[in-house]
């Protein structure tokens, strides 16, 4: 051996892995440590990004769990306004880990966080996860109830799950300077208002991000000690930030952290896969095609090439949900049915109940 | 519309067109000045009329079995209007969502509308009123309003089913005991989704005649006495007694077909 390259496979070259990958190939960024098979009772979690990962499984007919649903024949697009169908129960997006533990904590009864109701022009909206009801509740006690409802489905939830995937967004928060609650929006954005005396940012180090998906890993285990985990960083780059940097640079600095935490995570955890969504998304060979003009939202192309990855490289078609086999005597080409009494009596019915009234 | 002149109404519609029918029958004397043609068919056949240009009818009778589109043209004057020749229109009979919101009030209390019991969940005020507008959004009545759009045009929606059905024990009656059970509020919830519809139906340039809250019995279902009941039909040559839980009497028919021709002579649907 000449070198320890000499026999590295092409993807360990970036000439030939990028170099003289045609733009846009989204190339072979994924090996999976261990399948996700549709027989898998999947929760879904975290910042934006992971509604597109539950929504993408979903569709390919894997398990995704909803513990909160909506009324089936409500649309999507407005189901979604309310925080339905987003992600396996209606807690919004999760940003941080710090808030993912918090919410742990709370479903068990091992904390309660501070400040929990916010007040906006006379409305009262959940402090952890103030976007679920755009108009707010008509009162505080409103606001608990429905949120002591909601903890229960996601503790039920979070127990039944065989993959938790997570999609980690930031490392930037705010939280309530004496108690160390965390809340998903600074106050004063959706509701409430911000009081420096109250309120402080933080943000988090790999230390503390790494300690809290650790811990909550391992409380998850207890219930399941089978349960895997998938996660991923989100390639959103930041809205905004009160580190003081430009944000670019914070930007870098919090996706650094929270990948570096992946990948520590993913070399001390056998159940725990990085899927590299980031990646794949922000990648040289895409020349940024995969961001919508504000050069920050990803694109409906960019969501897609990712989330194909992933379901090819699990072995799935994408966009390919299973349909339950047809099996005994209803098996073999499709016919069209004959009517069953009850229906010809239904027609016969409403022929009736029109030309009888005309005196037929 | 209050002048001296005549005015001519199409009241067309699917299977619950009978109701009005036999309403009018009853009414016409006291609107000496009202002329009413009707235009109808069951439902599957009703759903395939469509427009062209300012005529409105059955255009393809292939679909329509023989003896059914005989009978229709029997009691009907004509399969195809011109629209045009008619100074409004009353769209009877299509669904309204109203099916559909009586399973989601089966799964779901409302805030300070409908408490929840049991392992039901619980909406917000805010999220029920954004579902029912989204469910009568694409409700069939939407379609039938679009279709008919040359000039006023007003709907008296499909009548939700009788509360005769809680005695059956079909799948299509099990499914509503739990209203049965747990009645509170419906009749509240169920006035929050017509409020819903009409603002829908009024987005499309109509006006909706709404099922009033006094033929509804507590459960949300139409008062049995309203509804057609028991009845015997003949399918493949073999009579059978079944009760007919969807179509409503003359006396209901009455009720809305009144409300809608003290408007419509007023002037009041545009």
């Amino acid at each position: 051996m000449t070198s320890p390259y000499s026999n590295l496979p092409s993807e360990a070259f970036w000439r030939s892995a990028v170099t003289d990958r045609a733009a846009l190939d989204p190339g072979n960024l994924f090996s999976p440590r261990f399948p996700v098979t549709r027989a898998m009772k999947v929760v879904t979690a975290g910042s934006c990004f992971a509604q597109h990962v539950g929504r993408t499984l979903r569709q390919a007919g894997f398990n995704v769990q909803d513990a909160e649903p909506a009324p089936g024949q409500v649309s999507d697009a407005v189901a979604n306004q309310y925080g339905y169908r987003l992600y396996s129960a209606r807690y919004g997006n999760i940003y941080t880990v710090r808030q993912l533990v918090q919410l742990l904590d709370e479903a068990e009864g091992v904390s309660a966080p501070a400040l929990p109701v916010w007040e906006k022009d006379g409305r009262f909206h959940d402090a952890q996860r103030p976007g679920v009801e755009p108009d707010g509740l008509d009162d505080a006690a409103l606001v608990a109830a429905h949120r002591a409802r909601h903890l229960t489905a996601v503790r039920d939830v979070f127990y039944s799950a065989d993959l938790f995937v997570f999609t980690l967004g930031l490392t930037e928060a705010w939280v309530h300077t004496q108690t160390g609650t965390v809340y998903p929006t600074a106050p004063g954005t959706i509701a409430g208002s911000f009081d420096p005396a109250q309120f402080s940012f933080k943000n988090y180090g790999f230390r503390e991000i790494f300690a809290d998906f650790a811990a909550f890993r391992k409380r998850m285990m207890e219930r399941n000690p089978k349960m895997k985990f998938l996660i991923t960083v989100s390639p959103v780059p930041l809205t905004a930030t009160a580190s003081g940097n430009h944000v670019e640079v914070a930007t870098c600095y919090s996706k650094s952290v929270l990948r570096a935490v992946c990948g520590s995570l993913y070399e001390q955890f056998r159940n725990v896969d990085y899927f590299p969504s980031y990646e794949i998304i922000t990648s040289t060979n895409n020349r940024g095609v995969y961001f919508e003009p504000n050069k920050r939202s990803v694109s409906a192309q960019g969501v897609d090439k990712a989330m194909s990855l992933f379901l090819m490289a699990q072995g799935a078609a994408p966009g390919a949900a299973e349909v339950p086999r047809r099996t005994g005597a209803g098996a073999g080409p499709r016919v069209k049915r004959g009517k069953s009494s009850a229906e010809a009596d239904a027609d016969v019915v409403c022929e009736e109940a029109l030309l009888d009234a005309f005196g037929r | 519309m209050t002048g001296k002149k005549t005015l001519r109404l199409l009241a067309t519609g699917n299977s619950h067109l009978g109701a009005v029918k036999l309403a009018w029958d009853r009414l016409a004397l006291q609107y000496p000045r009202v002329e009413v043609q009707f235009l109808g068919a069951p439902r599957e056949t009703f759903d395939s009329f469509a427009r062209q240009g300012s005529r409105f009818g059955l255009f393809d009778e292939s679909q329509v079995p023989k003896r059914m589109l005989e009978g229709m043209k029997a009691a009907m004057p004509a399969l195809i209007v011109d629209l045009a020749d008619f100074d409004a229109v009353l769209a009877v009979g299509p669904d309204w969502g109203e099916i559909v919101l009586l399973g989601l009030l089966q799964r779901f209390g409302v805030d300070g509308i409908r408490p929840a019991k049991g392992a039901m969940d619980m909406l917000s005020a805010g999220a029920y009123a954004a579902f029912c507008a989204d469910i009568a959004a694409t409700s069939r009545a939407v379609g039938v309003v679009k279709k008919l759009a040359l000039g006023p045009v007003a709907v008296i929606p499909r009548p939700i089913r009788s509360e005769l059905i809680l005695q059956s024990t079909e799948a299509d009656g099990r499914q509503f005991q739990a209203l049965a059970g747990h009645p509170d509020g419906m009749i509240a919830a169920i006035g929050v989704h017509q409020a819903a519809f009409a603002r829908v139906i009024a987005g499309h340039g109509a006006a909706v005649i709404a099922q009033p809250a006094e033929t509804l019995a507590p459960c949300g279902l139409t008062r049995s006495a309203c509804s057609i009941g028991q009845k015997t039909v003949t399918t493949r040559g073999e009579a059978r007694v079944v009760v007919d839980v969807v179509h409503m009497t003359a006396d209901y028919g009455a009720i809305v077909l009144a409300q809608y021709l003290d408007r419509v002579v007023a002037g009041d649907l545009g």
